[in-house]
């Protein structure tokens, strides 16, 4: 029988610390600024505070006495509860991704965090080790990777009875780099994010948690109307505060895209990235469900680009605020694709493609064009009657609409998809111009929409959906109705493609 | 695609359902505005409340045609179908849906039946997939159970997960 595990003892000091890290302000305030009152509510907030401590401290401790787990050839098991007690569960083979975080703590003492996400759906899907030690980490990790390797397709398995003799004597497979940062990089993503206007939110937030204690209002007040009484001090500190905020900027943006590098072997993908707070992710390439690129109006000038792989595991939170899944995001655009065909040689990008038939101009131009004709008649009402708030609005609107129907006729014009084998790629967007690619294979349904506008002009709106956690949908707006239907019959021919366990 | 299009109906009972329905929950709101009506000229609410609440009422009114409507050419537009690959469902008269869903990424089917349901001898089956959620509504009872059972055969085959 396995051992069952109990996990790092360090896991207890970790929660410890995130507990007195999230009171902080609130120990600070009872300890520190209110030691000495004599008010009631001051003195039971102090009591209150703690027998919670100490509440947490006895719950963290009888926690890690009882919480324990084990792993063995198929599967983790959890045991939980400290009095009521159940059992988890869950295969090796759930796993769909890999995510290594490890702080500022988590370095002072040589551990790390690791999650393994499954992409299964309710509470406690992932497998979450808030400390674990690198070297049971490895362990772990390289029998997750067996157990993943070797699980398979036909053609794995074809392969692996090749190169069964080599499997034997475990050899490690060769990582190849693809990417580091370099500081040209760093200084690229500093003004591409806009990284340097960081200062204003932190220091907004600092002043906020600070004048919950001390009443700042005031004293800030006359502070600011001394420094602006003459324009060289004023400008003095502007300035000052401009070269600040920026090298804070770079600070902020090297510490988080700083050591970014990008690896591959045969089967997994893996890019570590952070200064101060290390987050590597992984994933093996057949679980990547699409891809992404990704370029708003500032990158699209610098010539970069975002490319994003879609998993099933990854909580949609955690990556748009962590870019876990991202590979670097200020990539240069022609880099960006070569590395996509490196990382991922499987997924094909066709130049060869179609656009939107032009009558989908006219019925986006409908909308709008309602919109400036309703705008222009209260416009001129309310002229006549002279209404002023109601006709500046009305022109407000009017112009709304404009900007609307160019937005919309660029759009149109941009926007290109194509069926290209098993894959499916749409490119569209103004702002923010994205490229999506997937197979059809990976895509769990698919959808067309036609509107009443839609019909009155034979067009459709063609959706399809891919695993993500909520559930990633890309859609393909005003493409005529029969070529929806097309697209509806190519995907119905998965069938031919798909492997039945 | 059009030799493939779903050609299956729900149960004729339907729009009488949905209508009885649609009646009970108009009869439900009624009540709930005469009383917040009564309340607003007891107390003499603020004028803003009694503005708000005027207009929602005159809202839920003006929508009540469409309400009444809607059963009619929701039975009438509804299709789905089931093969051994597939799963497809069509519906919608003034914007139109037409939803593909393989039957190797389907997780879990089951059947409903609330009160209304059950008198007229009707079930509900949703189907859930790797993150989304599709309901057929208002089958025969038996009908139902058998299509049930048939997606979770068709179901139970999965792919190999990439």
């Amino acid at each position: 029988m396995i051992i069952r595990r109990r996990y790092h003892p360090l896991t207890m000091g970790y929660q410890l610390f995130q507990f007195f890290k999230g009171m902080f302000f609130l120990f600070l305030f009872f300890f520190l600024i209110k030691l000495d009152s004599e008010e009631l509510y001051v003195q039971i907030g102090q009591i209150v505070l703690i027998i919670w401590s100490i509440t947490y401290m006895i719950y963290i401790f009888l926690k890690w006495l009882t919480w324990k787990y084990t792993l063995d050839d198929e599967a983790f098991h959890f045991y939980k509860g400290i009095f009521v007690r159940s059992v988890q569960t869950i295969p090796i083979t759930k796993i769909q991704n890999t995510q290594h975080h490890k702080t500022f703590f988590h370095r002072l003492f040589g551990v790390t965090s690791v999650k393994f996400d499954t992409g299964m759906s309710g509470e406690d899907s992932a497998i979450y080790f808030q400390i674990i030690s690198l070297h049971e980490l490895e362990q772990m990790e390289a029998h997750i990777e067996q157990v993943l390797r070797n699980q398979h397709s036909i053609v794995n398995l074809l392969e692996e009875i090749q190169v069964e003799s080599i499997e034997d004597s475990k050899v490690i497979p060769v990582r190849k780099l693809h990417f580091q940062a370099t500081k040209k990089d760093v200084f690229k993503a500093t003004f591409t994010s806009l990284s340097f206007l960081v200062m204003i939110p932190i220091l907004f937030s600092l002043y906020f948690k600070v004048d919950e204690i001390f009443d700042m209002e005031k004293e800030v007040g006359v502070f600011l109307s001394k420094i602006f009484s003459s324009w060289i001090s004023g400008l003095l500190v502007v300035g000052g505060l401009v070269i600040f905020s920026f090298i804070v900027g770079l600070i902020s943006t090297y510490i988080r895209y700083g050591k970014y590098e990008i690896y591959s072997d045969e089967k997994f993908i893996y890019i570590q990235k952070g200064v101060l707070t290390e987050m590597r992710f992984s994933i093996a390439k057949e679980r990547v469900q699409a891809i992404e690129i990704r370029q708003t109006l500032v990158k699209k000038w610098l010539g970069l680009a975002e490319v994003r792989l879609v998993s099933a595991g990854i909580q949609s939170e955690d990556a748009e605020k962590l870019d876990v899944n991202s590979l670097y995001p200020f990539l240069p655009y022609q880099r960006a694709i070569e590395m996509m065909r490196e990382l991922l040689p499987m997924y094909e990008l066709t130049s060869n493609v179609k656009k939107l038939p032009s009558i989908a101009i006219y019925k986006r131009m409908i909308p709008p064009i309602i919109g400036v004709l309703v705008g222009g008649m209260v416009a001129v009402v309310s002229y006549m009657q002279q209404w002023d708030w109601i006709m500046y609005g009305a022109i407000i609107f009017i112009v709304l609409c404009m900007i609307k129907m160019v937005v919309e006729i660029m759009d149109v014009c941009n926007t290109r998809y194509v069926a290209n084998g098993s894959f499916f790629q749409v490119q569209k967007g103004v702002l923010l111009v994205s490229l999506f690619l997937s197979s059809r294979q990976k895509m769990i349904e698919v959808k067309i929409k036609r509107s009443l506008l839609q019909r009155l002009f034979h067009l459709a709106t063609f959706e399809v959906a891919n695993r993500a956690n909520p559930v990633h949908r890309s859609s393909l707006h005003d493409v005529s109705f029969d070529v929806a239907k097309e697209l509806y019959a190519w995907y119905m021919k998965r069938i031919d493609e798909i492997e039945i366990e | 695609m059009d030799t493939k299009e779903p050609k299956k109906r729900l149960s004729k009972h339907s729009v009488k359902v949905w209508l009885i329905d649609e009646t009970l929950e108009t009869l439900i709101f009624f009540l709930i505005f005469a009383v917040l009506f009564y309340l607003d000229a007891r107390f003499e609410w603020n004028v803003w409340i009694h503005w708000g609440i005027l207009l929602i009422f005159i809202g839920i009114v003006l929508s009540l045609p469409y309400t009444f409507i809607r059963p009619f050419y929701l039975y009438k537009t509804w299709r789905y179908d089931v093969s051994e690959d597939y799963l497809q469902l069509k519906r919608g008269f003034i914007s139109e849906t037409y939803e593909i869903i393989p039957m190797t990424k389907i997780q879990s089917v089951s059947t409903q039946q609330g009160p209304l349901l059950r008198k007229y001898g009707l079930c509900e089956i949703s189907v859930e997939t790797m993150g989304s959620s599709h309901k057929i509504p208002m089958l025969p009872k038996e009908e139902a159970q058998l299509l049930r059972d048939e997606i979770a055969k068709y179901a139970k085959i999965k792919e190999v997960e990439q």
